[in-house]
């Protein structure tokens, strides 16, 4: 039994490798619900609500990263910029963090429409699109140093 | 017992990974995992995953659940699967609740990987380091400088400084649990279990994020009423006593680099007994975006103060490694070493009668060469 949980995971984990996208290219734009009275964070800020060193806006409302797949250059751009790490660097961190019960990462949206409707869905919610998503339905955040 | 373990656990996983709807996500659940395999070889002695025929059977798994039923309470439990020539053995690595009242302070209560040094509360998580083994001095058995876990109470948080200093500590108390080991009962010449623990402990943590991106140290320590019992409630050793571990550490991870050192010491403060020293240095350098060279020394020296029921017991241990890994991603390694090793403190005769013999002449083969492959993944 354990034999074939252990050969399932490595099967699974080999499967679920992450894989490079098409988004070769594209900028990205900070997004946060439309009721979000926040419109400027500095990038260190960013930095720390994604890596949920910082955990709520007000002191009352929570804050809710999310994430764009491993895979996704937008994601990768994301990382340099804002954390001045690689992916792999913040994938690290993460290990840390679950593994030593501390924290648990943001969850993981697929695509841009994902991840704004998840920001459009939760009043906490803070995200990163590429460039030329449609942001209508959202705030778009001034980033600066 | 293990297979009702195994289905319940399976049933939490189906949960974490959305197998049910909604109303169950709802608690943001999330799943995790880590495992590895590895064949380990050596040119004479028994030495951590190796012996002279050749060990196939290290392997683990180990599956990680964290529930959030409110925004202020996590509930994490962690469980591993861990195979060997001794057979396969599974335990609960920690199960606890935390409260978070704010970033600075949460309460955490159950069963809490150790704080303590680098590696205690990643101890098995082998994606987060550059060699397949712990460093044997500190974290390896005979005298382990770091407990596993703490069965109590704990406080923990982070605290920003400003321009770019950062504070995380620990603060906690209750029962703690060393590693587990095996040790030659001279009189029936079988291997037997010592279960070694600190009762009425406590223990505090404190680490500084420096302004240098990746660079952070920290001191670490734990004082408490130490028993050493072996399984079948015959002592072979008597070392009940206060006890006190402390540790130095200094880590620098910024991509390409890794590098980590840590100085453990564990004294006996209300009688004669046996005191550990040990340290390790430990870098690694990642090119060409997935290979990994890595090299490691780690120094473990034992103080015998007490009346041992043999003589010759060895008292230092040496391990000069290097190491070649192959990163798929953050999640995958396969990873070989060799380690050059001096002393026999971890490193003994497989057979028990050789075992003895040396330890009874001094005899030891007291240089061992160890080869490692393996692969470790997390997800």
């Amino acid at each position: 039994m354990k034999k074939y949980i252990f050969l399932l995971a490595l099967a699974g984990f080999i499967l679920g490798a992450p894989r490079l996208s098409a988004e070769e290219g594209a900028a990205f734009r900070i997004i946060v619900n439309a009721d979000n009275s926040v419109s400027s964070l500095s990038k260190d800020a960013v930095s720390k609500y994604f890596l949920k060193k910082i955990t709520q806006w007000d002191g009352q409302t929570a804050i809710q990263p999310v994430d764009l797949p491993a895979g996704s250059s937008v994601r990768e751009k994301f990382s340099r910029v804002i954390h001045d790490k690689t992916v792999s660097a913040i994938k690290n961190y993460w290990q840390q963090q679950i593994f030593s019960g501390r924290s648990s990462p943001p969850p993981e949206k697929s695509s841009d429409s994902e991840v704004i409707a998840y920001v459009k869905a939760n009043p906490g919610a803070i995200g990163y699109v590429s460039g030329g998503a449609d942001t209508s339905e959202v705030k778009v955040l001034k980033v600066h140093e | 017992m293990r297979r009702l373990m195994t289905f319940i656990l399976l049933i939490l996983a189906g949960l974490g990974w959305g197998l049910f709807p909604a109303e169950v996500n709802a608690l943001d659940t999330q799943a995790h995992g880590f495992g590895g395999w590895a064949y380990g070889w050596t040119n004479g002695n028994k030495y951590l995953i190796g012996d002279e025929d050749g060990s196939y059977t290290n392997s683990y798994f180990a599956l990680n659940l964290s529930a959030s039923p409110y925004e202020k309470l996590t509930a994490n439990v962690q469980t591993i699967w861990q195979t060997s020539d001794e057979g396969v053995a599974t335990d609960l690595d920690y199960g606890f609740a935390e409260w978070a009242f704010t970033e600075w302070l949460k309460l955490r209560i159950g069963k809490v990987k150790s704080p303590f040094g680098i590696y205690t509360e990643t101890w098995d998580v082998g994606t987060l380091r550059p060699f397949y083994t712990l460093p044997p001095g500190f974290y390896g058995t005979p005298g382990a400088i770091a407990t596993k876990a703490y069965y109590g109470l704990g406080l923990t948080g982070t605290r920003d400084l400003g321009s770019s200093w950062g504070l995380q500590y620990d603060l906690y108390g209750g029962k703690m649990d060393f590693p587990e080991m095996t040790t030659v009962d001279p009189t029936t010449m079988t291997n037997r279990q010592i279960i070694m623990n600190l009762k009425n402990a406590a223990g505090a943590r404190i680490t500084v994020q420096t302004p240098l991106d990746g660079l952070s140290a920290g001191v670490s320590s734990v004082a408490g009423d130490e028993t050493a019992s072996s399984v079948g409630n015959q002592n072979l050793l008597n070392m009940s006593g206060w006890h006190i571990l402390l540790c130095g550490s200094l880590e620098y991870l910024r991509d390409p680099v890794l590098f980590r050192a840590e100085y453990g010491r564990m004294r006996m403060i209300n009688g004669e007994d046996i005191n550990y020293d040990t340290f390790y240095v430990e870098g690694a350098y990642k090119f060409l975006d997935h290979i990994q060279a890595a090299v490691r020394y780690d120094v473990k020296l034992i103080d015998y103060k007490i009346q041992m029921p043999i003589s010759n017991i060895p008292d230092e241990n040496k391990d000069l490694g290097f190491g070649l890994n192959y990163w798929f991603n953050p999640n995958l390694v396969i990873k070989a070493s060799y380690h050059y090793v001096k002393g026999n403190v971890m490193a003994v005769p497989s057979d028990m009668a050789e075992y003895l013999t040396a330890m009874l002449t001094g005899k030891f083969k007291d240089s061992t060469h160890l080869f490692v492959f393996g692969t470790q993944f997390s997800f």
